[in-house]
């Protein structure tokens, strides 16, 4: 937002005096509506024709994003090592303790079908574990992933080249 | 037979109105910038919905109270593994893929490795993939026609066609979240309903029409008790990976803003499927009760079509089953459109440079083909056609896909022969599975391949790529940085507060 109005800084926006002055607003500058542009009639009006693009991104393209400058990347090889390793085990973790789950259940139910047709509640476990317990665990399992990895990410937030930020 | 007017009605309105939107959503979003600056203000719970809009085809509406009705317990895995998936695309997936700025698997592959023929083979797993998902879509909208009306069943994909190929191949229904944000909700309604009739008449309708639900329980329902133990294993296996390799879905990531907002997506997401699924969970169990003739037969999919008039006679009965016909077709519609789109724009930006004609040609071949194919392959189930396509994503793309993003030794030979080793084994085995007639564990181990065949290909594309000559490309850390960092870090010292 800041770094839009920069080129016209030289308007002092915050001393506008109200529309209902209507023999000012003629003698004004007529760039003056547009110092809202977040409007969106105002972006419509600045609407340009973009065509899809075409083909994928190159690599150099990706890289080179001036949006999202890697400089501050480049010297942290190791830091991004151990940030990945940590995501992984992370997921590899949640997943192999979900798909062992799955594995014990259904072998329990295979071995021991009192077990499997025991019922709570009139419904059998058979029934009752997959549609009751495994699905809301799946919930909470991936609102559990998101507060690991984002602490993760987070722990490399006051690492070097970041003084400015804090 | 029901009055067949309410049933065209009510499907009727539905391709109304997913015309009436994505020709507005075709002058609305017509531009890059659009897109752009639209996906900056979808909130995650917006966006959750149109992948669930997205995601929830024939085999989830129909397919999953079908697979209950005709396999009990094993059925009832289905949606366990539908949901898990999104459980892995979370953890593996959803925020390196955000990060990396690539709309499909392969634009993400081709930012990982500068190899031509990599990325090509990809293209061709991807539409080969979108073109067995449709086929279901179509044999879902035959089944759902001829269940409800007298109508001949070829009808039901000759409306699914006629709606999806003209909007798609005129330029709309291009990346429209609110169309597929409103397709989720309208699906969890015309079963929501129905479950909110059907169970007040089961709680208080007179003592002698409740049927006994404990029924439902029966094992002696089920057609098939053999080796079940692992055909679920295997299945949740597939069912599980198989998510990373649909590319409609993965395209939807693109209008998140960041890595940190796809998570909060997938969460969302997450409770959205279980909230869904609750319902053919819940009718499919109450069909075991009130139809257990269906279970035997072979057409266990239309299961949920004939539940309302089982239990209502006359107008609430017709009003019902309009409803859900209706939500099913709403079901076809937006898997279908998702798929044709983004089958067309890989086909385009393969083999006809990223032309509006190679679009409209890849729209057309994505129709025309699964049509042929639906007629060949009438006899299977809705949710075992869309577990079969699973499997062949599971087993071709998700190794390497899941390799190319956590594993910096990964080269272009590894992967190749990793994508070629598990497309080639688990359609082999699929084929040899439906083709050989034998009820025991050899069939089960060849028609739920997952299990094996997944392992096998991490191995390999493990082994090629580490004891191969060739090297990763130089740049990989600063792909992988570019995946895994965070936005905050990357942006390092723009961002004020």
């Amino acid at each position: 937002m800041t770094r839009r109005r920069q080129p016209e800084d030289d308007i002092p926006e915050d001393d506008l005096p109200a529309d209902d002055d209507f023999v000012l607003d003629l003698i004004r500058e007529p760039e003056a509506p547009q110092e809202v542009p977040e409007s969106i009639r105002a972006m419509r009006a600045r609407r340009v024709e973009v065509h899809m693009p075409t083909g994928a991104p190159s690599v150099k393209e990706v890289l080179l994003n001036p949006a999202e400058p890697s400089g501050s990347v480049q010297s942290s090889r190791r830091m991004l090592r151990r940030l990945m390793r940590a995501q992984l085990r992370l997921g590899v973790t949640l997943i192999s303790w979900f798909f062992g789950l799955v594995v014990v259940v259904n072998i329990a139910f295979h071995f021991s079908p009192a077990l499997a047709s025991f019922t709570i509640a009139s419904v059998p476990l058979e029934w009752l574990i997959p549609a009751g317990v495994f699905i809301p665990l799946l919930i909470f399992l991936g609102w559990f992933y998101v507060r690991r990895a984002t602490a993760n990410e987070q722990a490399l937030e006051p690492q070097p080249t970041q003084e400015v930020h804090q | 037979m029901h009055d067949p007017l309410l049933v065209l009605g009510s499907i009727g309105l539905v391709c109304a109105v997913t015309i009436t939107i994505s020709v507005h959503g075709l002058r609305r979003s017509r531009t890059t910038r659009d897109f752009y600056v639209a996906s900056r203000r979808v909130p995650p719970w917006m966006n959750a919905s149109a992948v669930a809009g997205e995601y929830l085809s024939a085999a989830s509406f129909l397919g999953v109270a079908g697979l209950i009705m005709a396999y009990g317990t094993h059925g009832l895995w289905f949606p366990v593994g539908y949901t898990a998936g999104f459980l892995s695309l979370l953890v593996f997936v959803a925020a390196p893929l955000r990060r990396s700025g690539a709309y499909t698997i392969p634009d993400l592959m081709s930012l990982r490795f500068p190899s031509k023929i990599l990325r090509r083979l990809t293209a061709i797993i991807v539409v080969f993939t979108g073109w067995l998902y449709i086929v279901p879509q179509l044999h879902g909208a035959a089944i759902a026609l001829s269940a409800t009306t007298d109508l001949p069943a070829w009808l039901g994909p000759a409306i699914v066609i006629l709606v999806v190929l003209p909007t798609v191949v005129s330029g709309g229904m291009r990346s429209v979240t609110l169309a597929q944000a409103v397709q989720y909700w309208f699906k969890l309604s015309a079963l929501f309903i129905p479950t909110v009739f059907i169970v007040l008449r089961l709680g208080v309708g007179d003592a002698s029409f409740i049927p006994d639900l404990a029924n439902a329980f029966e094992v002696q329902l089920v057609n098939d008790t053999q080796s079940s133990t692992y055909r679920t294993i295997s299945l949740v296996a597939a069912l599980m990976l198989g998510t990373l390799g649909l590319s409609h879905v993965l395209v939807r990531f693109y209008t998140n803003p960041d890595g940190g907002t796809a998570r909060r997506t997938t969460v969302l997401l997450l409770g959205l499927l279980a909230g869904f699924y609750a319902l053919p969970i819940i009718l499919g169990i109450v069909a075991r009760a009130v139809l257990p003739e269906l279970g035997q037969s072979a057409s266990t999919d239309t299961a949920l079509l004939q539940l309302p008039s089982a239990l209502f006679s006359g107008l609430t009965g017709d009003l019902l089953t309009a409803l859900v016909a209706g939500g099913a077709f709403a079901a076809f519609l937006s898997t279908a459109s998702g798929l044709v789109v983004s089958i067309s724009g890989v086909v385009s930006q393969e083999f006809f440079g990223g032309t509006v004609r190679g679009f409209r040609v890849g729209a057309i071949l994505a129709m025309v083909l699964p049509i042929v194919a639906t007629f060949v392959t009438t006899g299977l189930a809705l949710a075992g056609a869309v577990a079969m396509v699973f499997t062949f994503t599971a087993s071709s793309l998700a190794p390497v896909v899941l390799l190319a993003i956590w594993w910096r030794g990964l080269t272009v030979t590894g992967a190749v022969s990793g994508m070629v080793t598990g497309g080639a084994m688990s359609l082999a085995a699929l084929l040899a599975g439906h083709l050989l007639d034998d009820a025991g564990l050899t069939m089960a181990v060849l028609q739920y391949p997952a299990l094996w065949v997944v392992p096998l290909v991490l191995v390999v594309t493990m082994l090629v790529s580490a004891l191969g000559s060739q090297r990763p490309p130089e740049n990989t850390d600063e792909v992988l940085a570019r995946l895994h960092l965070p936005e905050s870090l990357k942006q390092g010292t723009t961002q004020s507060s």
